[in-house]
Parts: C-alpha cells; sequence; structure tokens
C-alpha cells in the first residue's frame, strides 16, 4: 500500500493542533470545537483499519517501514496486527468522548489542554503500532510527557506530586528497558552482524535463558509499573484521583494497556523461555494484584479511588490470562484490555459527571439519585455490571475466557483469581446501591439535573459497545485470533525449553 | 623585488601551508582586537557614557559577532577540504582533524549564542564595556586552540588563554561582593589545578621525552606502566578534572558559576567544558590508548561519583544558577561515561553528547538571561518562576523543552545523546555503569521537573514581572530550540558527521 496509512493515523494529532493553535486563545469553546472535530475524523480515519486489517494475512500488516538513523540501524518501522487493531480503535474511539467531557471540567489553559490531548494521542498511537524497539521507546516516553501535564496542570489537590510521581515510576522503568534493548540489539548484532532494532529480527534469535531471564525482567518492570502489577502500581491511585476526568479516562483506558500490551507483543515473545520459567511468578502476583485490589477497592469512601483500585484488580485478570499461554486465555485477556478500557473508562466518566454535579467524590456525600437522574441510573447500572461481568455484556466473556483459559493450566490459580470477581460484585454494587439507592440524605443531591446532551452523547456509544461485545464478541475474537494464536505457538513451542508440555512448574506459595 | 625581503618571503613560504590550519583562530584573534580598538575610537566621541553607564561600546558587540561567524565560516571552510587539509601543523603543535574541526564548530557556535544574548544583558545592566568582548573572544580562540592541541606544551598555553579570560568574567560586576568571591576562589582553584596539570606534563615529559601526543602515545606504548608514568598521568587528570568539574574536584564549580554573570556562566559551561573535555579526549586517546586498562577503571569511579554527586547535590538547589551548576557536574560524568567506553561509538557519542549539552544549557541560560531584570537576575525556582509559563508562553516551552532535553526525554538533543552514550557503555560491556548513569538520569528528573513544575504548575509570588526579551535573544533561543530539536528528531546526519570526526582519534592514528 502506497499510502502512509498507520503515519497519518499517528501523526494526524500532530497536524490538527496546528489547526487548533491557530485558534485564539481567548475563544474556549471555538477550540473545543476545533479538537472535537479532529478527534472525530481521526476515529473516521483509522476505523477502515478494522477491515484493512486482514485476520487471515501476514502477522504485521499495513507496514512501513523506512530508515531513519541508518548509523545505529533504526528503522521508522511500524505495523499492526489484530491486537493493535483492536487498541489503536479504542484509542480514536475515545478521544472524541474525552474531549466532550472535559467541556466543561477544563476552563483553565483551554488551548494548551487541547494542545496536549492531541500530542498525547500520538504517543499513544505510536505505542502501538511501532514495530521497531527504538520507535517504540521514543514514542513511549513520548507520550509521558503531556500526560504529565495533564495531570499537573488540571488536577486535583495533590497533582503535583501525582505528576511527578507518575513521572518518575514510568521514566525509571523505561530507562532500565532503553539499557534491555541495548543490551539485546548488541546481542543480536553479535550472532548476525546486522544493527537492527526491529521486532521481526529480534524475535528470529535464540538468546540464552540466563540473558532472557535478565531482559524479561527488566522489560517486565517497564511494563508491570504501567500496568500496574502489584507491588509497582502505588502511583495509580494518585495519579488517577488527582487527574481530571478526560485525563483518568485516557490514563485507565489507554496507557495502562500499554503495559499488558508491552508485555504481549515485546516482552513474552522476545524472551518466551524466560516467560515460561518466570510464568508462577507472574501469574502469582497477577492474583495477588486481583485481590488485593479488590479488597482494598472494598473499604475505598472515594468512588475515584474505588474505581482506580479496581483497575488494579481487573488488570491483574488481563496479566492472568496472558499467562495462560494458550488461546483461550490470552482471547480472554485481548478481550478484557477492551472491556476494561470500556468500562473503566465510562465509570470514570461517571465519576466526573458526579464530580461536576456535587464537586466531592464520597460516596457518603450520595444516596438516593436513582430518582433524581433515571437516566444516568440506567447507564451507571449498565456500566457498572459490565465492569463485574455479567453474563451479556462485555466483562463477561473477557473474564470467563481468562478464567477458563487459566484453569486449564493452572486451576489453583483461576480459583482464587474467581474470588476477585466475587469481591468485584460486592464492591461495585455496594458503591453503586450507596450512591443511587436508599433516601435521599443530603438536600443538595434533591435537585440534580439528569444526564445532558453532551453527556449522553460521552455515555451512549460506549454502552452501546459494551453490549455489542457481550452479546456479539464473535468479530473481535476473530479479528484477533490468529494473532493470539502466533503468540502461543511462539511462546509454547520455541528455544531452549520447547520440550515438555505443560511446563509443570510449582507456584510460589 | 627588493632582495631585503627575501628572508621574510621564506618564512612566509615556511608557514604558508600551516596558516589554513588556523584560519578561524586568526579570524577570531583579529576581530577581538578589533572590538578593543573600535572602542577608543568610541570614547573619543561626543556621548560617553551615561549615568550609571559603563563604558560605550556601540561597535564591539557586532565586530565580535561578525568575528565569530566569519570563524565559523572558515571551519566550514576547513570541513568540506578535510581530506586535503588533515595533518599536523607548526611542527605539530596543531592538529587538523575533523575532532577538533567539529569541536571548533560547536565551541563557536556556542560562543555565538553566548554573544547574542549577552548583548541584551549588557545593555540591560549597563555593563557597555568592550573588554568584555575582547574577553569572550579570547576565550573561545583559547578553547578553539585546546581542541586542536596535539602537543602538552600547546595545550597548557591554550587552557590558560581560556581559563584567564574566563577568570576576569566572572568577576566582571565587580561591585558585588559575590562576584569578587566567585572569581577569586575560581583564580585560586584554577592556578592550584593548573599546578597539577603542569606537574603531571612535567613527569611525562621526564619519562617519554617528549611533548607530542602522537610520540608519546609511542613512547608509552602498551603493557606495563612505570609508577611514575602513572602518576604523571594522575597528576593531568586531576588538573582536567578540576576543568571539567569532576567529583571530587567540582566544588568551584557551583559558586563561580553563581557569580558570574548569567550569559558568562552558560558560556563556562559549555565552552570551557567541551574544549577541556576534548583535549582530556584526545590525551587519553592518542597518548595513553596503550594504557587503556590503567585509565578506564579510574574514569569509571570517577563517573559514578560525578553523576550521583552532581544529581544528588542539585535537587537541593533552588537557585536555577546553582541547579545548573550542578547538572552541568552530572552531565560531565555522562560524558565521561563516554570515554569509559573507549571506542569508535563511545568518542562518537561522546562528540555528540558535546553538541548536544551546548544546545541545552545555552538554552536554558539564555532563558534564565530573559527572565532576569535589571540588577537582579531572578534566579529563584521558587519565588521567581512560578507561573512563568502563563506571563511567558513561549520562554516557558523553550524551557520546558530545554529542562526535557537535559532529563532525556525524546524527542530532543539530550534523549539522542544519552541514548548514544548507553550504546556506547553497553557494547563496550559496561551494562552496570550505563544501569547506574540510568539511575542517576531519574534522579535528574527530579530536579529538571521542578522547573518546569514552577513554570507551569506554580504562581507567582508577590508581583509578576513581565520581561521584554531582546530580539538578539530572541535568535539565540530560536537557534537553541532548532538544534535540540534537530539533533533530536534528525539525528542521523549528526550522528554519522560524529562518526566521521572521531575516525582517526583512537590508536595513534594522530601522526602526522
Amino acid at each position: 500500500m502506497s499510502v502512509p496509512y498507520l503515519t497519518l493515523i499517528v501523526f494526524l494529532p500532530v497536524l490538527g493542533m496546528a489547526l487548533v493553535a491557530a485558534v485564539p486563545g481567548t475563544r474556549h469553546d471555538a477550540i473545543r470545537r476545533m479538537t472535537l472535530a479532529v478527534t472525530i475524523a481521526h476515529f473516521a480515519l483509522s476505523l477502515p483499519l478494522w477491515w484493512l486489517y486482514k485476520s487471515s494475512g501476514a502477522p504485521y500488516q499495513l507496514v512501513e517501514r523506512r530508515p531513519w538513523i541508518t548509523a545505529f540501524g533504526i528503522d521508522y518501522h511500524l505495523g499492526v496486527d489484530g491486537v493493535t487493531v483492536l487498541l489503536v480503535l479504542l484509542t480514536t474511539f475515545l478521544m472524541p468522548l474525552a474531549v466532550l467531557a472535559s467541556w466543561r471540567y477544563i476552563d483553565q489553559h483551554v488551548k494548551e489542554y487541547h494542545l496536549l490531548m492531541l500530542l498525547l494521542t500520538t504517543g499513544m498511537l505510536g505505542v502501538f503500532v511501532a514495530l521497531d524497539l527504538f520507535v517504540f521507546y521514543v514514542f513511549w516516553e513520548l507520550m509521558l510527557v503531556p500526560m504529565y501535564f495533564i495531570i499537573g496542570i488540571w488536577g486535583g489537590e495533590r497533582r503535583i506530586y501525582a505528576a511527578v510521581k507518575f513521572f518518575l515510576y514510568t521514566f525509571i522503568g523505561g530507562l532500565l528497558m532503553l539499557v534491555a534493548i541495548l543490551v539485546l540489539y548488541f546481542y543480536h548484532y553479535n550472532l548476525t552482524g546486522t544493527y537492527s532494532y526491529a521486532l521481526t529480527d529480534l524475535l528470529a534469535i535464540d538468546v540464552p535463558l540466563r540473558i532472557q531471564l535478565g531482559l524479561f525482567l527488566t522489560f517486565g518492570l517497564a511494563f508491570a509499573i504501567k500496568v500496574p502489577m502489584f507491588p509497582f502500581h502505588t502511583w495509580l491511585p494518585d495519579a488517577h484521583v488527582e487527574a481530571p476526568t478526560a485525563g483518568s479516562v485516557i490514563l485507565a483506558a489507554v496507557l495502562l494497556k500499554m503495559g499488558t500490551y508491552g508485555f504481549y507483543r515485546f516482552a513474552i515473545p522476545l524472551f518466551p523461555d524466560a516467560a515460561r520459567v518466570l510464568l508462577p511468578w507472574m501469574a502469582t502476583l497477577a492474583v495477588i494484584g486481583i485481590l488485593y485490589g479488590a479488597m482494598v477497592a472494598l473499604v475505598q469512601p472515594n468512588i475515584k479511588k474505588l474505581v482506580a483500585y479496581s483497575s488494579v484488580s481487573h488488570l491483574g485478570f488481563v496479566m492472568l490470562g496472558l499467562f495462560a499461554f494458550n488461546v483461550v486465555g490470552v482471547q480472554g485477556s485481548v478481550i478484557q484490555m477492551i472491556n476494561h478500557g470500556l468500562s473503566t473508562g465510562a465509570l470514570f466518566f461517571i465519576c466526573g459527571m458526579l464530580y461536576e454535579r456535587r464537586h466531592t467524590y464520597e460516596i457518603e456525600s450520595f444516596g438516593g439519585l436513582s430518582s433524581v437522574m433515571p437516566v444516568f441510573a440506567t447507564i451507571f447500572m449498565i456500566v457498572t455490571l459490565s465492569s463485574i461481568g455479567l453474563p451479556g455484556l462485555n466483562g463477561f466473556v473477557g473474564e470467563f475466557l481468562i478464567l477458563v483459559g487459566m484453569f486449564q493450566t493452572h486451576p489453583y490459580m483461576a480459583g482464587l483469581a474467581t474470588v476477585g470477581v466475587i469481591l468485584a460484585a460486592y464492591y461495585m454494587l455496594r458503591m453503586f446501591g450507596r450512591v443511587m439507592f436508599g433516601p435521599i440524605d443530603d438536600e443538595s443531591n434533591r435537585g440534580l439535573p439528569d444526564l445532558g446532551r453532551r453527556e449522553l452523547a460521552v455515555l451512549v456509544p460506549i454502552v452501546i459497545v459494551i453490549v455489542w461485545i457481550g452479546v456479539y464478541p464473535k468479530p473481535f475474537l476473530d479479528r484477533t485470533a490468529p494473532s493470539v494464536e502466533r503468540f502461543v505457538e511462539h511462546v509454547t513451542d520455541s528455544g531452549l525449553l520447547a520440550v515438555e508440555e505443560p511446563i509443570e512448574v510449582e507456584a510460589p506459595r | 623585488m627588493n632582495p631585503e625581503l627575501q628572508p621574510l618571503i621564506d618564512a612566509y613560504r615556511l608557514i604558508d601551508p600551516s596558516l589554513g590550519a588556523i584560519v578561524p583562530v586568526v579570524l577570531v584573534s583579529l576581530f577581538s582586537i578589533a572590538a578593543l580598538v573600535a572602542d577608543l575610537f568610541e570614547l573619543g566621541t561626543t556621548r560617553g557614557p551615561a549615568e550609571g553607564e559603563e563604558g560605550l561600546a556601540i561597535m564591539a558587540p557586532y565586530l565580535s559577532i561578525l568575528g565569530v561567524v566569519l570563524g565559523l565560516v572558515a571551519i566550514v571552510w576547513q570541513a568540506l577540504r578535510l581530506d586535503v587539509m588533515a595533518g599536523s601543523y607548526f611542527n605539530g603543535m596543531i592538529i587538523v582533524d575533523g575532532f577538533g574541526v567539529f569541536l571548533t564548530a560547536v565551541i563557536l557556535v556556542g560562543t555565538l549564542i553566548t554573544l547574542l544574548v549577552t548583548i541584551g544583558y549588557c545593555r540591560r545592566e549597563n555593563i557597555q564595556l568592550a573588554e568584555y568582548y575582547y574577553l569572550v573572544l579570547m576565550s573561545a580562540v583559547g578553547m578553539m586552540l585546546l581542541v586542536q592541541s596535539n602537543n602538552l606544551v600547546m595545550i597548557f598555553a591554550a587552557l590558560e588563554l581560556m581559563s584567564v579570560g574566563v577568570y576576569v568574567l566572572t568577576g566582571f560586576r565587580r561591585r558585588r561582593a559575590r562576584a569578587i568571591e566567585g572569581a577569586l576562589k575560581y583564580f585560586v582553584l584554577g592556578a592550584f589545578s593548573t599546578g597539577f596539570l603542569v606537574y603531571g606534563m612535567a613527569l611525562l615529559y621526564g619519562l617519554t621525552g617528549t611533548f607530542d601526543l602522537a610520540a608519546m602515545g609511542v613512547a608509552v606504548g602498551a603493557g606495563r606502566a612505570s609508577p611514575l608514568l602513572l602518576a604523571g598521568l594522575g597528576l593531568v587528570l586531576v588538573g582536567f578534572g578540576f576543568k571539567v568539574a569532576l567529583v571530587p574536584f567540582h566544588m568551584w564549580s557551583p559558586d563561580v558559576y553563581q557569580a558570574a554573570p548569567a550569559p558568562i556562566t552558560g558560556f563556562m559551561a559549555t565552552g570551557v567544558k567541551t574544549a577541556a573535555f576534548a583535549a582530556l579526549a584526545r590525551f587519553l586517546m592518542t597518548s595513553f590508548d596503550g594504557l587503556a586498562s590503567q585509565w578506564i577503571p579510574v574514569l569509571w569511579v570517577l563517573a559514578v561519583l560525578t553523576m550521583f554527586v552532581g544529581n544528588v547535590a542539585a535537587i537541593r538547589q533552588d537557585d536555577i544558577k546553582r541547579m545548573l551548576a550542578y547538572s552541568s557536574i552530572a552531565h560531565a560524568g555522562y560524558l565521561v561515561v563516554a570515554l569509559v567506553a573507549d571506542s569508535a561509538l563511545g568518542n562518537a557519542a561522546f562528540v555528540y553528547y558535546l553538541a548536544a549539552y551546548t544546545f541545552m544549557t545555552l538554552g536554558a541560560f539564555a532563558v534564565v538571561v530573559a527572565l532576569g531584570v535589571s540588577g537582579d537576575e531572578s534566579t529563584s525556582i521558587s519565588r521567581d518562576y512560578g507561573g512563568v509559563a502563563y506571563r511567558h508562553p513561549m520562554l516557558g516551552a523553550a524551557m520546558a523543552l530545554f529542562m526535557f532535553s537535559l532529563t532525556g526525554i525524546p524527542p530532543t538533543a539530550g534523549f539522542f545523546g544519552k541514548f548514544a552514550v548507553f550504546s556506547a557503555a553497553v557494547d563496550a560491556g559496561h551494562v552496570g555503569l550505563a544501569v547506574l548513569m540510568v539511575f542517576a538520569s531519574v534522579i535528574s528528573a527530579y530536579y529538571y521537573l521542578r522547573v518546569v513544575v514552577a513554570m507551569y504548575m506554580g504562581a507567582p509570588e508577590g508581583e509578576p514581572v513581565r520581561v521584554q526579551v531582546p530580539a538578539m535573544a530572541v535568535i539565540a533561543l530560536i537557534a537553541t530550540v532548532v538544534g535540540v530539536l534537530a539533533l533530536g528528531i534528525y539525528p542521523g546526519g549528526w550522528v554519522d558527521l560524529a562518526r566521521a570526526s572521531v575516525a582517526g582519534l583512537q590508536h595513534g592514528a594522530g601522526l602526522p
């Protein structure tokens, strides 16, 4: 294909920045409308990806490769697989909604905010489509800067602390990963005599287990911080709670996926033997994350914090599914990435809407809202149930596949994780009940307006997709199946330990 | 023809081929003197210095800028003719090679940016003395000669020429106690360090019988070294360590950086460091390549100390000039990491990093200068930088860019510089050192972010001051922003240039 389609998708927001920058800084509504138009156009531009990607075709499609820094063998190298397609579409789908949701919340430095949102989009998409490890790293760090500003300028009270913490956590993980990338790069050079950062080239070599372990742990650290896996999650509640609504949404829906996606696309395929050796440990951390996140969510008096901790729990499921190393589990994990993006994204939107009405996130201050805001209550209910994993909605599909996949290899892990599902139902429903039902204790809740048109425009599209995936996930599963199969195949029969099947390793207590 | 002129013509014929090697140096020297002389004529005009004004230099700034620009043209000319011009001149005193030409260009660009920033600064502070420009240019001449020296005597002379100018410039605001203190401190410690350097050189001369770097390389040879030879090497390292502010020889630099006028601080942080580092690298690579296994562990330790002490100390600084002083110490540590790699890649990374560092540091200082007001440089991060980004969106954005570049965030020059240094270290098997550098960089992110936090997330204390940025300083800022982004987004061409420039540096290839 001669049109550099992926480049267009990645860099259209940067072009959009020029348009937004041309609007005078005092005309706030014009800036918002312009950004909305850019993001909608961007979504429209990226939508054909759904059809252009042929699941029966090559592993990486729409590939673009041009030399960038020849002395180091660095290519500008992009390409998508089935999972990438879904994540790119998730991102472009959520951006217009995020802009809409910021319409009234952001009233200071409006222009800067929207410019940063667009820059952030470019950074995120670049991370997803990069096939060259150097390019991947560049985008990985690039998206850090706008997010740092979004939290630090438009966030809540402790925003500076949260922004710096977010930055430093990601930065240290990223830099260590860069060193690991270099080690791998020179290892590849010593074997083959060519300099290359291309994922495809680096996948082709066999790395001894000892080196694999070190590199997997280093890559894994960068991604585990981002996911976040227990015990690297401590930045997340701060960042989530302090970030403005749209920031939280993007953080939860897209940025966290970069961690799991990094495991899926880089860490595990590059170091499959290490991944298999460390499987019990990774799975254990994932299960701890599921249970720990759920239990902390249980006692949160603050809706936003509760949702933030529920993220830790849900991402634990995604990790667990990835490390099932069978098609069912990984499929579930991929679907769960999208699900979490949709339902947790929607939950953060809902938190923002409550905050705009009452300027608080405390569960205590609400109660009985369902009688004053019936439409809101309905949508909130659907999203809550989706997050819990009620059959018929998207969450069920992902969690079910993950548990089935994990049950085949590590039944006790799956058993423990199930407890997380039950806890999730408990804390989500309890929160929902305390916010929406019961008597209206607080007089200021009585006159709250129901959802406006703008707010409906934010939530309804998400609800539609939630129901779609829940009822008919086949198109999503079909798109990702070949990629997932290749992933599983690569992990289970490549390299040095390709004998036993499935590997019996004692899980650490 | 007059036969009496014949000896002169013969002498000219003898040095003629050598002249081409020093055209840039000659041009800059001539214009520095021209600046000084022009001032004499201006003082005779009817308009003398006004009340509170020092001097009346009108031509000097423009003459010095012209001189530096012509010097740059000459350097480009040398670079284009490098295949025929490469070699040593003046009996091996001066060497023309890619390394020298590349770094001379970096120094001249740095000097040019310094001058552009200086003009507005001097007008604001009422220091209109031609001597100021003369000293900047003469220091630059010293730096240029330093990177092209191929002989220890020449290195010493050039180092002194550079240093004396900077000593005076440090104390140029002579009515301030702090400036006097800083200048004195710099002078005394500088002289002290020169003592180490000279003593080391004397030892090396005594043992090898030559001052010529390449010949010394042959005499030193490889394998076992005598303790005296190592002592000589150690003393020279200490001397250079002072000049480039490696820990534990860095104590002077925060005080001196704070005392000097802000444009001069930038000049010192980049030009002096570049020149002294270049001489050190040439010395190590040419004369002591055979003993690399002896000095690599020493530099390894110095690199780690310098990175960590510099970065940790910078965290506590509220004065941005002191913060940048410690940050420049830390960056010296990163540069030493590139030297520790001791490879072609390491040297290319070293050269590239110096170019990147020059742009981002000078840019940061240009913003610092721009934010000052007459008589007050406004250098407190917590007091003066609160909300700056909203009063001066462009200055704020530029400063944020420089801070991110110093941190090493893509797509900036600082990122690719760090990446190149990481590459060199990992390639040479120093993965541990690369990891230590990662931790040091993360520490540095904290204090660079503090500036961004203050500018974008803080509020001004008291009555916010709006400043007018002079046109010349705007040019300097644009140049540095473009430099930081160009080196970061399209590093390919620059990397090739850096690689080509260091091709002849190692393994005694500096022989004529």
